[in-house]
């Protein structure tokens, strides 16, 4: 009976133990918002579509192929860069992830060390080293929480404003201006050429018909893209409203309303990110 | 003064713009103008495409080049946060250092609370310093 009560005594300190030093740390909606982010990054077709736009349009600009193969060249380089520096994000986001999931580390060595001292001594009952064995794992488990929780809100404090600067500054712009006016520029050159074969005339009905059907497809390519331009620009926007909740509440990562933020705004992504894939 | 990144879209949006009156124009016209008239003018609109491109190739290569610091500054945190991670992994050797544990065993032995909040509190000193 003696026995029994002290078990439960150490099993009800080991709860108060680790609710007290953890404060019940949580931090799953931080995972899977860094998880989705994550993987958002990964899909970077928009720059891939931007690097490549010369050598669409080349093919109805032909008397300037120089100017495309050296405006290609130059967005190589340049696309080389900016999948860099979205990898960058991802890499971000990526330790943003695995700090913030249970279980990273696995402390069944030592706790096994802890309760075979506990047997040897022979002291002990076996029920009582099981639930000191169980003590163990919990304290450990809850000051590792603490400490991961402490650890995830420095580094969103430090990331904070470059990231900022990137997904809400440069790569935005990036985005949101170039890469959709490159695609107008695209469309431009579709409506030159090919109004202007339809325009002269000079070919059959069938010729015609099948130069419009064409010239309908190319438009419908160049739209489809500046949808994939818009999702793109949906993600990166919601991964940084994301970031900035992070920021703000930093100091308290469980709280119910971030929680809530932050799991609604990985649905989303998740969403734009279907998107992307049909676009 | 050197051209920025937001110079160099304004000057693209500018010849983009000037493309789109001679699109229109030539919506509106090319039953009436001569076939001359119409390759002249959609030539035109063609070179500020071409313009017009070439200063999004610009406006990029600016943008990425202002993003240089906030990168650098990215960087730094996530070689931190590598640091942590890497630390998180040592935690279970840190605490075996400081006999964290072994104070946490004298306390169950001795069935003593005082004793067992004393050596978590230990533990999680010892995490937190690590």
């Amino acid at each position: 009976m003696l026995q029994q009560k002290s078990i439960l005594r150490i099993k009800v300190l080991s709860v108060l133990l680790a609710c007290a030093l953890s404060a019940c740390t949580d931090l799953s909606a931080v995972r899977e918002w860094s998880g989705t982010s994550l993987e958002a990054t990964q899909f970077n077709e928009v720059v891939a579509t931007y690097a490549d736009t010369p050598e669409r349009v080349a093919f109805y600009d032909k008397e300037k192929a120089s100017f495309w193969e050296t405006q290609s060249k130059e967005r190589r380089a340049q696309a080389k860069a900016l999948e860099l520096q979205l990898s960058l994000v991802g890499d971000y986001m990526e330790a943003l992830h695995v700090l913030s999931a249970d279980g990273v580390t696995d402390y069944t060595e030592d706790v096994d060390q802890l309760t075979g001292s506990l047997k040897n001594t022979g002291l002990v009952p076996e029920s009582t080293v099981g639930a000191a064995g169980n003590l163990a794992t919990t304290l450990l488990n809850a000051a590792t929480n603490a400490w991961r929780k402490g650890e995830v809100g420095r580094l969103i404090g430090e990331a904070n404003a470059p990231l900022q600067k990137i997904l809400a500054g440069e790569l935005r712009s990036i985005v949101d201006e170039d890469f959709r006016g490159d695609l107008a520029i695209e469309a431009g050159f579709l409506d030159s050429y090919f109004k202007r074969l339809l325009r002269i005339g000079g070919g059959s009905e069938t010729a015609n018909a099948a130069l419009n059907e064409w010239y309908v497809l190319r438009k419908q390519e160049n739209a489809r893209r500046i949808v994939a331009v818009d999702a793109y620009l949906r993600v990166l926007d919601k991964i940084s409203e994301g970031h900035q909740k992070l920021y703000d509440n930093r100091n308290d990562l469980d709280a119910v309303q971030l929680v809530q933020d932050l799991f609604k705004l990985a649905k989303e992504i998740r969403k734009n990110v279907t998107e992307l894939m049909k676009a | 003064m050197p051209l920025t990144a937001d110079d160099a879209r304004a000057i693209a949006d500018a010849f983009h713009s000037a493309y789109e009156a001679i699109d229109r124009y030539l919506d509106d016209n090319w039953e009436t103008i001569s076939r001359s008239d119409y390759d002249t003018l959609n030539e035109a609109g063609k070179t500020l495409l071409r313009g017009s491109a070439a200063m999004r190739t610009e406006a990029v290569g600016l943008s990425i080049d202002q993003m240089a610091d906030a990168s650098a500054e990215l960087q730094q945190v996530i070689g931190d946060a590598k640091e942590s991670l890497a630390r998180l992994e040592t935690i279970g050797t840190v605490i075996r250092l400081a006999a964290g544990l072994v104070d946490l065993a004298k306390g169950i032995l001795e069935r003593n609370p005082g004793r067992i909040f004393n050596a978590s509190r230990e533990i999680v000193r010892t995490i937190a310093d690590a």
